[in-house]
């Protein structure tokens, strides 16, 4: 602030200056990233601890630009449709723009976007509110059984949903899915008791946890590093892994210069030990994959989720 | 002890109200016809919506549609009360204020609003902006005098247009970096 | 993190010059006839995206500040009450102008001000962390109910019952357009993309308060002579004053705060409420819209309140308490900052840095009304032929620059015509905001409520009632009903009166 303060009195004179640096290549103004959630969420977390590197990388300023809605639809339709100019990025969570792609009439589809990077690898998990008198699954399998359509499971987005319906086919119940626009919302909500559980990733784990919320299980095919006490759901007798990565994109189409310019840049800060603390502080598994190792594995994974989604398509448009 | 608080508010939106009655009927008129007509419009497009999508949408439709006969029914009463030649006058006259101010208080400033931005989509933010503050601070000098359009007061336009302009570029593009919508020009 | 080391990071040069800037900017924009804090917040906003959080809610909580005292400025002295919420101190100020006691008056304002925004931000500061806390018992049906609560003071208060309705439901349909958070489908979209993101509040805010305001004051002529005279009086013989009529200006305050808490435009309803109690219970031999400075004291002390207590919604519940509040919200929301009871967890430096910071803006609004009335007639002379162009192209950019959305410019553009047909036409133009804002919140939480009864199989208004929280929101709502029933039956038997007369 005190900075821009300077600047402002001094601006008249920085006119000469600043024009001689605009003559530079990309990127000579700002650039935003869009993130198809609301604040507050994982998705968006990722994007502004990269934002912020990312810009003192490129010597520009990289700001994030929530627009949610639809679980995500408008945002990613957002992405895809900016001009492949390097100064719109997307953040989001894969397989989002996936699911959403074959579960709706989407205008995108997963080679509408250049997948630049991928930041994250984080399962999903089942969360159960405090007031719950269910601690481990098997007791809140039998009693939704016993009580079909009466448990209601939040969740916020796409992915939620599936998992939250594929947790419910698998555990053969039947509960009922409600809506949130983002990870804060739906946390809230859990908290305060007006839903019974939560369908979303672990990063939720320690402020639920923090609040007398219980960890059901995660959907990953080993336990976290990070919270060695939670059971995957494989060890407790149900098969369910999945979760989600948030990926750097940009519009398919970038000019072959900016394009190396990003990578470069994203290569860069990928071992910046600042910004792997933020991710570890924010509850995030950080894992970086570059340009091409994240297209290779958002590929092997489009084949493991195409069945599951097709197994519950049905139900996804029933919501 | 809320209930017993005496208000006064009504008594000054009152006085004003009952200068205006006349004005009133007739664009009430028009308002209703037109919020009924395009209530029933939008409730047509709400009928390939699934339920859960479309009931609060409805209910807001229908709620619209009850607003728009009130408002023609009343329209309707008030015209049918018989009245002096005087005050049909004063009827006649202050339509014909009315009317000034749909031309030159939102029709012409409007136009020249959508024209700017016009320029904005296509040559950028920066000559849109000039043109603006141009027009409208000589159009306002002809609103209060149409003597006023001398040559001083165009030299006195383009300079208070170029200076906004200016500070404008110089704050929001080259101090805070936001970005300015920009066209084939700027 | 503590209080002490919150009050020291209020100690620096950048926060002090952020809250005086905004107050001075707050003042002068709610003292130019024609513009408001409201306009002022929105112009600014563009301006708070590269600041820090905190810093960028007090250059705008300043702004509101100083707004809401401005007004009384153009009231006193030229009797151009800028809204309905003016009036009063209009019908009190200019009398006494004319009898050449405006700085008199101006002190009465300044003062009065300055004890009903203490109280107000007081409040916002002892209320908001609790309420926050509490905030977690708020579920679709508290939540329901509280945006409903907003709707009817807003439709109630503004003329006539059938337009008023007409605005908020014109407000709520604007609120439908796009695509549905809840199922994914387009809501009148007509297959236009820019249409299914929706239409968001600020391009709403600016079109129909900016544009369609600067539209109506083309061609206005520059204000009459103003008739300022310097005289000899005592600050403290003002505040002494304020302070000997017992319990007016707490009183007044206090209503302030509390109406001001409702989500809503509760300033009018706040200002009128302790002008009419001053009416009533003013031991002054001076009579009514005659010079009496109880009138002022009441106004200024209510309008002043509702700026603090009117942002403990906002930032306890997510709920924006007025147009202005809405606003600032969307400025939170560029910052990434979720309101609600999370704001306190996880911004606990943004939260209470804003909350004690307002006590500031208190202050400043206070030393430069102190200070400033003699440079306040100088205000009134701005010409109109440079505000108009001015503000229009403020206005442009910042529709742009919150989305970086041409079809945000276009969308207030449009409102803007709207908006100055609706005004000359009597069509209240706070309650469409108020419609945009709260429209969400009152569909995606009865949603919810609708599908938690039937998971659960209960009827909806069983689940809606099932707490006593909620039970508690109705009878509120019912209260405020009923006062909003038996003012508008005064307005009646007002009415006749002054027909018969």
């Amino acid at each position: 602030m005190k900075a821009n303060l300077m600047l402002l009195l001094s601006a008249p004179f920085l006119v000469a200056a600043t024009s001689a640096v605009q003559a530079q290549d990309y990127p000579t103004k700002n650039i935003q990233i869009i993130v198809p959630y609301s604040a507050g969420g994982g998705g968006d977390t990722v994007a502004r601890i990269v934002a912020d590197r990312l810009g003192e990388e490129l010597g520009q300023q990289v700001n994030v630009v929530n627009r949610e809605g639809a679980g995500g639809e408008i945002g990613i339709d957002e992405i895809a449709r900016s001009e492949a100019d390097g100064y719109t990025l997307g953040v989001f969570g894969y397989p989002d723009n996936f699911v959403l792609e074959h579960t709706r009439d989407t205008n995108f589809t997963f080679d509408s976007f250049d997948y630049l990077a991928a930041f994250d690898d984080m399962p999903m998990g089942v969360f159960s509110s405090p007031s719950s008198q269910h601690s481990s699954l098997e007791e809140l399998v039998s009693y939704g059984q016993e009580h079909p359509g009466e448990m209601i499971i939040g969740e916020s987005g796409a992915l939620g949903l599936l998992h939250a319906l594929a947790f419910a086919e698998r555990s053969d119940m039947q509960i009922t899915p409600i809506r949130y626009s983002g990870g804060g919302e739906l946390m809230n909500a859990l908290l305060g008791n007006h839903i019974d559980l939560a369908s979303t990733s672990s990063m939720s784990h320690d402020p639920i946890v923090d609040s007398n919320g219980k960890p059901i299980g995660f959907a990953s095919e080993e336990r976290m590093e990070m919270f060695p006490d939670v059971p995957t759901f494989k060890e407790q007798g149900l098969d369910l892994v999945m979760g989600v990565s948030r990926v750097l994109v940009a519009p398919e189409g970038l000019p072959d210069d900016v394009r190396k310019t990003l990578v470069d840049a994203l290569n860069a800060i990928s071992t910046n030990e600042e910004m792997i603390a933020n991710f570890e502080n924010a509850k995030i598994p950080y894992r970086y994959l570059d340009d091409s190792a994240v297209n290779e594995t958002l590929e092997k994974s489009n084949s493991v989720l195409m069945p599951v989604i097709e197994n519950n398509l049905d139900q996804i448009n029933g919501n | 002890m809320l209930l017993k608080l005496p208000v006064t508010l009504p008594v000054i939106k009152v006085i004003h109200r009952s200068t205006n009655v006349c004005a009133q009927m007739l664009s009430n008129l028009i308002l209703g016809v037109v919020v009924l007509l395009s209530s029933i419009f939008f409730y047509l497009q709400t009928t390939d919506l699934p339920e859960r999508s479309a009931l609060f949408p409805q209910f807001i439709l229908w709620g619209l549609v009850i607003v728009g006969i009130l408002l023609i029914f009343q329209a309707l009463l008030e015209g049918r009360k018989k009245v002096s030649q005087e005050v049909s006058e004063a009827r006649r006259e202050e339509r014909g204020q009315f009317n000034d101010i749909l031309i030159f208080q939102v029709a012409v400033p409007g136009g020249l609003l959508l024209v700017a931005y016009g320029l904005l989509v296509s040559v950028g933010f920066y000559p849109a902006s000039t043109f603006l503050v141009f027009t409208i601070y000589s159009y306002h000098a002809y609103r209060i005098d149409a003597a006023n359009l001398k040559s001083a007061l165009w030299m006195r336009a383009i300079f208070f247009a170029l200076v906004i302009t200016l500070f404008m570029y110089l704050i929001f593009t080259l101090l805070l970096g936001l970005p300015a919508p920009s066209g084939a020009l700027f | 993190m503590d209080i002490v080391s919150i009050l020291l990071n209020l100690l620096t040069p950048s926060v002090f010059l952020v809250v005086f800037a905004g107050v001075l900017v707050g003042i002068v924009v709610g003292a130019i006839p024609g513009l408001n804090g409201a306009i002022g917040i929105s112009l600014l906003l563009p301006l708070t995206f590269t600041m820090e959080p905190q810093i960028g809610l007090l250059l705008l909580g300043g702004i509101y500040m100083g707004g809401m005292y401005g007004g009384s400025i153009t009231a006193i002295l030229i009797n151009v009450p800028g809204d309905v919420v003016a009036a009063p101190v209009a019908m009190e100020g200019y009398p006494l102008t004319k009898q050449g006691r405006a700085k008199e008056a101006l002190y009465y304002s300044i003062f009065s001000s300055m004890f009903g925004g203490f109280i107000g931000v007081l409040i916002l500061i002892l209320f908001t962390p609790p309420l926050a806390r509490l905030a977690l018992q708020f579920g679709p049906a508290e939540m329901f109910f509280v945006s409903l609560s907003g709707l009817i003071i807003v439709g109630a208060l503004s003329g006539s019952i059938l337009k008023a309705a007409l605005a908020v439901l014109l407000g709520l349909f604007i609120s439908t357009v796009g695509v549905d958070m809840i199922t994914g489908s387009e809501r009148f979209t007509f297959d236009s993309i820019d249409l299914r993101s929706g239409i968001s509040v600020v391009p709403v805010v600016l079109g129909l308060f900016c544009f369609a305001e600067m539209f109506l004051n083309i061609g206005k002529k520059p204000s009459e002579q103003v008739q300022y005279r310097d005289q000899k009086i005592l600050r403290m013989t003002v505040v002494k004053d304020i302070l000997s009529q017992r319990f007016l200006v707490w009183k007044s305050g206090l209503i302030g705060t509390l109406v001001g808490l409702l989500p809503g435009v509760g300033t009018t309803l706040a200002v009128f409420m302790s002008y009419g109690d001053a009416k009533r219970t003013s031991s002054r031999d001076v009579p009514f819209e005659q010079g009496n400075p109880d009138g002022i004291i009441a106004a200024e002390s209510a309008n002043n309140a509702t700026v603090g207590s009117s942002m403990v919604p906002l930032l306890a519940l997510g709920v924006p308490g007025s147009p202005t509040s809405a606003i600032i919200a969307g400025a939170l929301v560029i910052h990434g900052i979720v309101l609600g009871p999370s704001l306190f967890v996880n911004r606990p430096d943004v939260a209470f840095t804003f909350l004690y910071g307002m006590l500031l803006t208190v202050v400043a609004m206070t030393i430069i009304g102190a200070v400033g009335i003699k440079y306040f007639s100088y205000i009134l002379k701005i010409k109109m032929e440079y505000i108009v162009p001015t503000v229009l192209v403020f206005a442009l950019f910042g529709a742009y620059s919150l989305r970086n959305s041409l079809f945000d410019v276009f969308i207030a553009i449009v409102l803007g015509i709207a908006g100055a047909i609706f005004k000359k036409i009597h069509v209240p133009l706070a309650p469409i905001i108020i419609g945009v804002v709260l429209g969400p919140l009152i569909e995606t939480n009865l949603a919810r409520a609708m599908r938690i009864a039937g998971a659960r199989n209960m009827p909806l208004w069983e689940y809606l009632l099932a707490t006593p929280l909620s039970k508690g929101l109705v009878v509120l709502v019912v209260i405020m009903l009923l006062v909003v029933i038996r003012m508008r039956h005064k307005e009646k038997v007002a009415a006749k009166e002054v027909n018969n007369a």
